[in-house]
């Protein structure tokens, strides 16, 4: 159907009605205050692990967290500069061999854009992210979050979300109801989902 | 008298699976409540994001469009119009088979539910798989989602485990554990060889021309990392303004869906991709379907609809009877009143039992978080189908009382007779719908009639 045509039906049908005033709202309106409570790292810390997230704030106890979960080879996103040391422990590939080997990591590792507090999620826009499969296809998924970069507010995360391709806010593993509404974890995604906070 | 249809469905229903939608339903609502609560205890918060859930979508539809095309265009998005299903349909197949693409993957959608594409798409020779578990379950069985949320709530897992065994899924495990697993194999090779994605929208940010998509599972990351082209279609409802308005529907969708505070994943797509693994092109496609007719009617209220399926949650009509009763994509209060309109006033007697399947008590009007007046279009919709003479089974003829309540004189007259009611022989009346009404209720004895003779003498 043609562009115009189709905007017209709904300008026409839009003019049946009295014209009603865009409500004014202020951005406090929406935010939840015990939510966001405690500040930005905080709120973000409870609210992540509310979703069964795993944080950890110091590279050694993710190591171990790894390794207990007995992670031998991982890929690690090509934007992420620092490896804080885990290729010392695990074997790391630098590319998603989605061809080859797209079952074959243990782990995922990339760099978050920034994260939110009051709904604990890890943002990944494209602009910051080499290969999305990273932070998908692995069992396990690590988000590397500068805590500098936490948010407090929802509006706040908004204001600086959409201005890539692509982003997502992640808040925990993948998980479903939808067999008997029993929760199982892991369903397409990650069934672990861990932050390392820098 | 026949019986109408959602009493018979609702009759012959497993009663295993009357108790999962229920348990399911009443949890859903539960946790909504639990949620709201948690994260806006100050009195009358909540309701005031409702109220501006409402306004919002009260507010320059065509412009928003407008807005939202220029936007989207300019990310590089290719935009095209569908009037109704058909075009919708003609349009998407036409874009896989340009592409020469075989293999589709779904990201659930309620608007491709609404247009029948995965039939078509299949017919036409398309590999086309939904991602989402629900939707996977009640697709390789041919069946309708009953509910809009959680589309398999009428399954069971051990028929579910069969369907995976005879669908060569998997071999029969009826575990909710493995049958997930089972599926994330299964379906991580559609992923892989995927061509195209198909998505839904839950909104539409005009401003900044980008389409926002609500899961659980990951599903759409996951499709969206691995195909070519990615088709979005969206009726024009789902537009809003921009990201700032986005916060008040973000707080209100998971709540009043599932009691979640958010859904784990929501993604923000505007355009084609710029990591290696993404689509490297999309195209919006926006739908009528009758949704300007609806637009310009009295209903246009339900267009704010954000298909979180609480009212259904809340709905003791719902709970008894389940989805596939309403016979139609959208079940519950919203199926009600949505239904009939996109059947369409030549189709309107396929669903005119459907507004009688409530008792207006108004619990789906008190959850909505777009606080859609829903009682009100229930009977708004009652009125319409009267209006069109539309044969309703099981409908009561009220002609004859209609007749004397319009004759003053008559009335008058024929009042002192309602005494005789105390003399008609109730009790012998053992058959019937009235004979099973009676058989546990004794009516008291009628000593009306008397009061216009008292208001002359002391009014």
């Amino acid at each position: 159907m043609d562009k115009q045509i189709f905007i017209d039906k709904v300008r026409q049908a839009q003019g049946k009605h009295n014209p009603v005033p865009m409500p004014t709202f202020d951005e406090n309106d929406t935010v939840s205050t015990t939510a966001t409570r405690g500040g930005a790292k905080a709120a973000f810390m409870r609210n992540f692990t509310a979703n069964h997230g795993d944080v950890f704030e110091s590279c050694d106890s993710l190591v171990e967290f790894l390794k207990s979960k007995g992670c031998k080879t991982g890929v690690a996103d090509a934007k992420l500069s620092d490896l804080f040391g885990l290729e010392k422990h695990f074997e790391i590939s630098r590319e998603f061999d989605r061809q080859n080997n797209p079952d074959g990591y243990d782990f995922g590792i990339s760099k978050a854009s920034f994260a939110i507090g009051e709904n604990g999620a890890i943002v990944f826009k494209d602009s910051d992210t080499a290969d999305r499969l990273n932070t998908i296809a692995p069992w396990i998924h690590v988000a590397v979050v500068d805590s500098k970069s936490i948010v407090s507010t929802l509006p706040e995360g908004l204001a600086q979300t959409v201005d890539s391709p692509y982003a997502v806010y992640v808040t925990g593993p993948s998980k479903t109801t939808d067999v008997e509404g029993v929760l199982v974890e892991g369903v397409h995604g990650p069934g672990v989902q861990a932050v390392l906070i820098v | 008298m026949s019986v109408q249809k959602i009493d018979e469905f609702c009759k012959n229903l497993d009663p295993v699976v009357k108790k999962a939608v229920r348990i399911a339903s009443i949890g859903s609502t539960v946790g909504r409540e639990k949620t709201l609560l948690e994260a806006y205890p100050e009195e009358g918060k909540a309701e005031h994001l409702r109220e501006l859930a409402n306004a919002i979508r009260s507010y320059n539809w065509a412009e928003n469009l407008e807005t939202a095309v220029k936007s989207l265009e300019s990310n590089g998005v290719k935009v095209l119009f569908a009037e109704d299903a058909d075009e919708a349909r003609r349009m998407i197949l036409d874009i896989i088979a340009k592409r020469r693409a075989k293999n589709v993957v779904k990201v659930k959608s309620m608007t491709t539910e609404e247009i029948e594409l995965n039939d078509f798409l299949i017919k036409n020779g398309i590999d086309t798989v939904e991602t989402d578990l629900g939707e996977l379950i009640i697709q390789i069985d041919g069946e309708r989602p009953s509910h809009i949320v959680k589309p398999a709530i009428h399954r069971r897992r051990e028929d579910i485990a069969r369907s995976f065994e005879k669908h060569g899924i998997s071999a029969y495990d009826d575990n909710p554990q493995h049958i997930t697993l089972n599926a994330r194999k299964y379906l991580r090779k559609k992923y892989l060889s995927a061509d195209v994605v198909i998505s839904g929208a839950n909104y539409v940010l005009a401003k900044e021309g980008a389409i926002v998509l609500a899961t659980n599972e990951g599903n759409s990351r996951f499709s969206m990392a691995c195909s070519k082209t990615h088709i979005a279609i969206a009726g024009f409802e789902k537009i809003i303004p921009s990201s700032r308005e986005l916060a008040v529907f973000l707080n209100l969708l998971a709540r009043s869906a599932t009691g979640q505070h958010s859904t784990v994943y929501t993604d923000f797509v505007r355009g084609p991709g710029s990591a290696k693994n993404s689509p490297q092109e999309m195209f919006v496609i926006f739908l009528d379907n009758g949704r300007s007719r609806i637009l310009g009617s009295e209903f246009s209220d339900i267009l704010k609809c954000m298909r979180c399926g609480a009212c259904m949650n809340r709905c003791p009509v719902f709970r008894l009877v389940s989805g596939h009763a309403y016979r139609a994509t959208y079940p519950g209060p919203l199926g009600i009143v949505l239904s009939p309109l996109l059947a369409g006033d030549d189709n309107l007697e396929k669903f005119a039992d459907l507004p009688k399947a409530c008792s207006l008590c108004g619990a789906c009007a008190d959850v909505c978080p777009a606080k859609i007046p829903l009682p009100d279009l229930v009977l708004k919709m009652r009125d319409k189908i009267k209006r069109a003479h539309v044969p309703v089974p099981n409908d009561i003829n009220f002609k004859a009382w209609a007749f004397l309540a319009t004759s003053p004189k008559l009335w008058r007259a024929l009042i002192p007779l309602n005494k005789l009611a105390n003399f008609l022989p109730l009790n012998a009346i053992k058959i019937g719908p009235m004979g099973r009404w009676l058989k546990s209720r004794t009516l008291p004895k009628l000593r009306g009639g008397n009061f216009r003779k008292w208001f002359k003498k002391n009014g």
